[in-house]
């Protein structure tokens, strides 16, 4: 079993990590509900041991969690439970993937995050996993990202993208949210000198194909 | 409207074939709290 994200969430792009260890809080099933995962990380033990891989380029990062055995979960010794139900009923299998080369422009998708970054707090829970649809707006081949027409905010990146795959009306993972697409606005007042660059979120995000992903859990020490 | 989006996604999920139920997927994001930032992540089997 393994934790994916961006690696941006974990480090800077100088790859120093923002803590020696981080925080994992997953729901059951109905997140409405108080039943949930936490766990404490360390790391940087998880990097000595080969646990822990990442790419920087690619913003990628894996981490192995844990293992099933005799149908128990035998946790790494750098993973700390501090609540547990003693089961995970949110894993996605890895099987259950579509290639970039499987995708379409069009397709359906949707990403689940954490966008608590967004405001209104007072309203809603952002504790909570928020849903949000889009489709695949462009596949670029040269640099193998998958540009997503789909709003996505800080707090987004590292989460799961899911694609309604058309020929069976299932669902697979195909990546992850890495950043969302800015529409910068530029003006100068040349009068007095004045300049100002404005940056908004397009509402296209990239995403991170799944083939990157694939990539550095092959390299997770076993 | 956005609401109707959700449970149709949520509705189309319990007729997965995979292990995740329509409460799993909608739910399988893992927030991650790394210094003083957060971001989210995700669980994978093999």
């Amino acid at each position: 079993m393994s934790l994916i994200t961006a690696c941006h969430v974990l480090m800077d792009q100088n790859q120093n990590l923002y803590s020696d260890s981080i925080l994992l809080v997953s729901y059951k099933k109905n997140s409405q509900t108080d039943s949930k995962d936490s766990f404490r990380v360390s790391l940087l033990t998880a990097l000595k041991l080969k646990m822990f891989k990442y790419d920087v380029k690619t913003d990628v990062a894996v981490l192995s969690f844990a293992s099933s055995t005799n149908g128990g979960i035998d946790y790494l010794p750098f993973v700390t439970k501090i609540s547990s139900t003693g089961t995970f009923l949110n894993l996605w299998p890895i099987s259950a993937i579509k290639k970039i080369n499987e995708l379409k422009t069009l397709d359906e998708i949707y990403t689940v995050g954490y966008p608590k970054s967004l405001s209104l707090t007072r309203n809603f829970d952002f504790n909570r996993p928020l849903v949000r649809k889009g489709i695949i707006a462009g596949l670029d081949f040269t640099t193998n990202k998958i540009i997503a027409d789909c709003p996505t905010y800080q707090g987004n990146s590292g989460g799961i993208v899911i694609l309604v795959f058309p020929v069976d009306m299932k669902y697979y993972i195909i990546g992850l949210v890495s950043q969302f697409v800015p529409f910068e606005e530029h003006w100068k007042n040349e009068a007095y000198g004045y300049s100002n660059t404005n940056v908004y979120n397009s509402g296209y995000s990239v995403i991170v194909p799944i083939d990157f992903i694939l990539q550095q859990l092959s390299l997770l020490g076993k | 409207m956005k609401l109707v989006y959700f449970f149709a996604f949520l509705s189309l999920l319990s007729f997965n074939s995979f292990s995740q139920t329509q409460e799993d997927a909608g739910s399988s994001a893992v927030l991650i709290h790394a210094g003083g930032g957060s971001g989210s992540g995700f669980y994978i089997y093999d």
